[in-house]
């Protein structure tokens, strides 16, 4: 067992227990106020609001594109970044970091830029018939740019932890580079990777800067919600938040319970 | 048989070689250094874990230096068993034979042969975090061997059992040289390296001070930190005799019979004498030690710290004493002394 310096009994106890207690009724009271301010036959009427529904199912359905997608290209790459020595190797980690720190707004015009249909990228894209602005795909790549960081830094740091010589075994015994990564550094890194996976879903399906200014139609919820209050007021708009709150809750509690593993992957 | 041919690997710290190795086909070869020495280091440029800056080798005449690990079908031991969690110990026996897409049932047959062999066929459905550490290492052991390498590198496999799981495993590892699998076994523990090594180095910062069959290196150490190292130039061959009731056991060395202490089965192996509790007397007296011999001084060095002394008893032997007791008894070369030690001066290793 842990053995902690024993705190209780002094004043800095309590000092610190009513600042967290301040700090957790600050999270919690808005959420409340918001769940509470709209009844359970308000939050059924909503979700029989087919404009409502339909931005939720393409929310869920965009993260989940944008995460299987980003996963499919951010793990394998996070796996030979922590095998790279290279001092490179922190610049490329800072890069992938930078869509968290700028102004989700800003990221959105960045991507725009890059993908509207004057663009480049644009044109080859229309050509293969996919279209970025006010369309589906470019909702999953906004939401993709701006929460890919949770999952690779989450692989990333799931990489590190798996012992060298686990996969140093696996090669003396015969197994190709793709295999090792396949049969035992993937296993072994799963919780964190699905952990991470579960974060970028919710981050990506949360997404409302980057995605109002790429596709501002088809709505997404957080983008209806936005469209809802400017037009009806406070309380349309409260019922879609709760509603999308309860959900975003429900969505995550059962990732984070499917990503649990049976067992500690341990030796 | 393996070739080092002038390996070297540069770290900002630490470098290691230029290191020459020649290991025989069928050998048992000890590399003994303390930790630090760069003696793992060694071998897993050898597995290709890592690349040398400079140098070749040769695994049977062919350059390997750059070959990739996965290749080079020499199975690594580790120090602690590298084995998989998230397989079944099945499953970590059969790693290799998946990889090369063998059909189920050969491989559920050469699975049930190897766990039979180290007595591991009841934990195959487990996972590796139930099994104790001799179990660990026996099935890391039949890991390796599954896919039958041509070389075996051990990295101190021993090193984290206790007594008895040493023994077991050491007696597995002696099975399996004695049936023809070459390998280097890296060690800090000189009685690992006399009881397995055919041939053996040592090696020291980065570089082999001295290469040899043991009894040489123990016996002429080429400097004070092999003769550190080696610990002990009094080991000989010899049998326990068996014997009827108690402890007291009696061994011959080749015709020089000694008393020792001793419960083990065993019959052949190696006994070492300790150089620091053998007592020189001029004459003969009566001492409550089992051992007393008649010899005649060969040769005396004076050491930084002390005298050894080495006489022949019928059998070469070595002690230490101090310059003052070297004064006092007047030891000079052909001259006859008594040498006597007690029966717990003495050890026993099994084979």
């Amino acid at each position: 067992m842990k053995r902690y310096l024993i705190i209780k009994n002094h004043l800095a106890y309590s000092g610190f227990m009513v600042a967290g207690a301040l700090f957790l009724l600050f999270l919690a009271a808005p959420l409340g106020n918001l769940l509470l301010s709209t009844s359970i036959p308000r939050l059924f009427e909503t979700l029989e609001d087919e404009q409502v529904n339909k931005s939720i199912v393409l929310s869920l359905s965009m993260a989940a594109v944008a995460t299987l997608a980003s996963a499919l290209l951010i793990i394998p790459f996070a796996w030979l970044m922590v095998r790279q020595t290279s001092r490179w190797k922190h610049i490329i980690s800072g890069l992938i970091d930078l869509p968290m720190m700028i102004p989700h707004s800003a990221a959105g015009i960045a991507l725009l830029g890059v993908v509207n249909r004057e663009s480049f990228v644009g044109k080859i894209a229309s050509g293969f018939g996919l279209d970025f602005v006010d369309r589906p795909a470019g909702i999953a790549i906004a939401m993709a740019f701006v929460s890919v960081p949770y999952l690779y830094n989450a692989a990333y740091h799931a990489f590190s932890s798996v012992p060298r010589k686990m996969e140093l075994a696996a090669a003396n015994l015969g197994a190709k580079p793709s295999k090792v990564f396949f049969s035992i550094s993937l296993p072994l890194s799963r919780k964190g990777i699905l952990n991470g996976m579960v974060m970028m879903f919710a981050r990506g399906m949360s997404e409302f800067g980057a995605v109002i200014i790429l596709a501002y139609n088809p709505f997404t919820t957080p983008v209806l919600i936005f469209d809802r209050f400017n037009a009806f007021g406070l309380r349309n708009a409260q019922a879609i938040s709760a509603l999308f709150i309860l959900i975003s809750l429900t969505v995550f509690i059962l990732l984070r319970i499917l990503s649990k593993p049976e067992e500690d992957v341990r030796n | 048989m393996l070739e080092i041919k002038a390996i070297e690997k540069h770290f900002s710290g630490f470098s290691l070689g230029p290191v020459q190795l020649r290991i025989g086909k069928g050998e048992h070869y000890v590399l003994l250094g303390p930790s630090g020495s760069g003696k793992s280091l060694l071998l897993e440029l050898i597995a290709g874990f890592q690349f040398p800056d400079k140098g070749e080798i040769i695994l049977n005449g062919k350059d390997i230096t750059h070959l990739q690990a996965h290749k080079r079908s020499m199975a690594f031991v580790f120090q602690k068993p590298a084995l998989f969690p998230h397989l079944t110990n099945f499953d970590n026996i059969a790693y290799s034979l998946h990889l090369q897409r063998i059909n189920k049932s050969e491989v559920r047959k050469i699975v049930l042969e190897l766990s039979e062999r180290f007595h591991i066929d009841h934990l195959l459905d487990d996972k590796p975090a139930r099994l104790s550490g001799g179990e660990a290492q026996r099935v890391s052991l039949a890991r390796a061997l599954a896919m039958r390498p041509a070389f075996l590198l051990l990295d101190e496999p021993l090193s984290s059992l206790d007594v008895q799981l040493k023994k077991e495993l050491r007696q597995y590892l002696i099975d399996l040289n004695h049936q023809g699998l070459t390998m280097l076994h890296v060690t800090h523990d000189f009685e690992e390296a006399i009881r397995f090594a055919d041939a053996s180095s040592i090696i020291f910062e980065g570089k082999i001070i001295q290469s040899g069959k043991p009894s040489e290196l123990y016996k002429t150490p080429a400097n004070s930190f092999v003769a550190e190292m080696a610990g002990h130039k009094n080991f000989f061959t010899g049998k326990l005799l068996p014997s009827k009731n108690d402890e007291l056991r009696t061994a011959d060395l080749g015709g020089v019979l000694i008393k020792l202490y001793s419960d083990s089965a065993a019959e052949g192996g190696i006994f070492v004498v300790d150089e620091h509790q053998i007592i020189l007397q001029t004459e003969a007296s009566v001492t409550s030690a089992q051992n007393i011999f008649k010899g005649i001084v060969q040769q005396v060095t004076y050491l930084q710290k002390g005298v050894e002394v080495e006489l022949n008893i019928g059998i070469q032997l070595f002690t230490y004493i101090t310059r003052d007791s070297a004064k006092k008894l007047n030891l000079v070369p052909g001259q006859e002394i008594f040498a006597s030690f007690k029966a717990s001066a003495v050890r026993f290793l099994e084979h």
